[in-house]
């Protein structure tokens, strides 16, 4: 079966970002695709390359970004949510002119049209609440 | 074409999750899918007629919700018994609705090809 997976919720703030996370790996784990996972709302903060966790503790944008690397995942941090809380590729850093680029690598910035066609492609669409 | 229900659960202001779920909503209606939304527990506080946005520094969430016709979005539906415990009438809403009980939700769920729970 084809999944996507929708995100929403703040990382270190929302125990559904682990959840969502938990999840994917065993959508794959269990032989199925995920054709994309899409962060919204508060769930962009998952494509920060800055975030830094206590050593003893699981961090968040790595472990996406590792698990998109093993299994190819299209990672996509929605650009209307992202812009306004601070997560800029170096194509929006130059066109705002912002000190900083701050993206992780492994996601992409794009728009709500990446989540209307993960909804039209999958077979599945779960969300993970804010 | 794919037809989406949108529920929607929490009020405006208090949390911009309502206001970016608007701005799906819009999005799914500007690819033409097939759009309908339901409204249920705090979240028929967003059709809420006179609402003052401005006086907590926000856009006006009502006048973003009325303008969804606009865009071809009219299937509304509310819970019933979210509005009784609210003391709310379609009245005071600012678009018409339509009112469900549980079993008529349930029956209308199973239609949609996407079902997004906010």
């Amino acid at each position: 079966m084809k999944f996507s997976i929708i995100v929403l919720g703040s990382p270190y703030s929302r125990q559904s970002v682990i959840s969502a996370y938990r999840f994917a790996e065993a959508v794959l784990d269990r032989g199925h695709s995920l054709y994309r996972v899409f962060f919204y709302h508060d769930a962009v903060h998952c494509g920060s390359a800055l975030s830094q966790p206590p050593q003893d503790e699981m961090s968040i944008p790595e472990h996406w970004a590792d698990l998109g690397r093993t299994h190819g995942l299209d990672l996509v941090v929605c650009i209307g949510s992202a812009l306004k809380r601070g997560i800029v590729d170096e194509t929006e850093a130059d066109r705002y002119e912002k000190p900083a680029a701050n993206l992780r690598d492994g996601f992409a910035i794009s728009g709500l049209g990446q989540w209307v066609d993960a909804c039209i492609e999958s077979d599945r669409v779960v969300t993970f609440g804010a | 074409m794919a037809s989406f229900l949108f529920v929607c659960r929490k009020p405006p202001y208090g949390d911009s999750l309502a206001r970016e779920v608007l701005d799906m909503v819009l999005a799914a209606a500007a690819f033409e899918q097939d759009v309908s939304l339901f409204f249920t527990d705090d979240g028929v506080w967003q059709l809420l007629k006179e609402q003052h946005g401005d006086a907590v520094r926000q856009k006006n969430h009502g006048s973003i919700v009325s303008a969804l016709p606009l865009y071809d979005v009219s299937k509304l539906y509310v819970d019933r018994e979210s509005m009784k415990e609210r003391g709310l009438a379609p009245d005071d809403l600012v678009l018409p609705v339509q009112l469900l009980d549980p079993a008529g939700y349930a029956a209308l769920v199973r239609g949609f090809d996407t079902v997004m729970t906010f």
